[in-house]
């Protein structure tokens, strides 16, 4: 039986076989259960055997759903009814992978604790907080600045992007001062900005923003995206005292194989 | 009674003969009606003109379209209607019936979902 994931376009091929001497001007509709899915207008000369293309946008409720296809005859009405193997619609499974920061980005504004680039200072896999990290405090000139980063490409991912989730793990350096810090996405020299937020006191907070399109060019997230893509954070202070400490950055991206 | 599948497309062969003394030109119109009403005809007639010489033989073939069917059987009679200088002369009936069977228009290949 196949199986598809609710409201997933998918395509029925059908070959039919004329078996007369005679032509029709034939509709097809494709139903499943009582719900009409398609329909699709075609000639069907004498003795001719064609297949037929139907797109079919599944059904958004799961379920066991039986399938029949009638073809009609502009003239002469229902000319035959074919009753074909049941679609079962299962919610799609999700999957989820990681990327992490691999190499500097197109900026480098903020300073680090030790190490040898930012980068390294906010790749790990389990975030080490106050052992390595970002940081930058108001100096007087302009009130924000920007990191951004290379990520590896993707390996396990395929089909359609669901979405691309950014974590930046940060904190306050000064909890009466403000401060605020944003997820950025950085895309052949364009990037994007989160709101920011200002995390309670100055312990940790992980925040994370969801796009479900690529908000730098409007549309769907692609692959080559993902693998073109630099992430990172901006910090804003307001004022002298403020600053804030970035440790970890990392993507998500949410995606159901096809 | 010949038996036929509906939709299908026969072949009569009709032979003509002139007893006339003088070549004339006819024109055949064949055709299948219901017993009911034999004037009426239930597919489309198939119309042939053609000339036979004065006391000749002549086979006419005609490529009768069986009418489709919406019910199981059905029973036509054979009609051909002659015609000289657009004037009817006779029309024969055939003796034996014809029979025409439904059967499925469609032939069908299971679907196959994203070829």
């Amino acid at each position: 039986m196949p199986v598809f994931a609710p409201g997933s376009t998918q395509t029925a091929a059908i070959t039919l076989s004329n078996k007369k001497d005679v032509s029709f001007n034939c509709e097809g509709v494709l139903h499943m259960g009582a719900v009409p899915m398609s329909q699709v207008l075609f000639g069907l000369n004498a003795r001719e055997e064609k297949q037929i293309l139907m797109p079919v946008t599944m059904p958004s409720v799961p379920g066991v759903y039986p399938v029949q296809v009638s073809i009609y005859d502009s003239a002469i009405g229902l000319l035959s009814t074919h009753q074909d193997e049941d679609i079962n619609i299962v919610p799609a499974q999700t999957y989820d992978e990681i990327l992490r920061p691999n190499a500097s980005g197109w900026y480098t504004e903020l300073m680090r604790n030790g190490g040898i680039a930012n980068y390294d200072r906010v790749n790990e896999v389990y975030a080490d907080d106050d052992a390595s990290y970002v940081y930058w405090e108001y100096d007087g000139t302009i009130p924000y600045r920007y990191d951004v980063y290379n990520i590896s490409n993707h390996v396990a991912g395929s089909g359609q992007i669901n979405s691309v989730t950014v974590r930046v793990r940060g904190r306050r350096t000064n909890a009466y001062m403000v401060s605020y810090m944003s997820a950025l996405v950085w895309l052949n020299h364009l990037f994007a900005s989160s709101d920011g937020v200002m995390p309670t006191s100055t312990w940790y907070y992980n925040y994370d923003v969801e796009w479900t399109i690529n908000p730098v060019t409007g549309q769907p997230w692609t692959w080559a995206d993902i693998d073109n893509l630099q992430i990172g954070c901006k910090i804003w202070n307001g004022t002298w005292g403020a600053g804030m400490i970035i440790t970890q950055v990392y993507a998500v991206v949410n995606y159901t194989p096809q | 009674m010949v038996e036929f599948d509906d939709g299908t497309t026969q072949y009569a062969r009709v032979t003509f003969t002139n007893p006339k003394g003088a070549s004339i030109d006819y024109t055949g119109e064949f055709y299948l009606a219901s017993a009911t009403d034999l004037t009426l005809p239930v597919n489309n007639p198939v119309i042939k003109s053609f000339t036979i010489p004065a006391g000749g033989d002549l086979n006419v073939d005609y490529a009768v379209p069986i009418p489709l069917l919406a019910v199981q059987t059905a029973d036509y009679v054979a009609c051909l209607k002659v015609l000289v200088g657009g004037q009817p002369v006779v029309t024969f009936f055939g003796s034996d019936g014809v029979r025409v069977t439904f059967s499925p228009a469609i032939g069908w290949g299971d679907i196959v979902w994203n070829p």
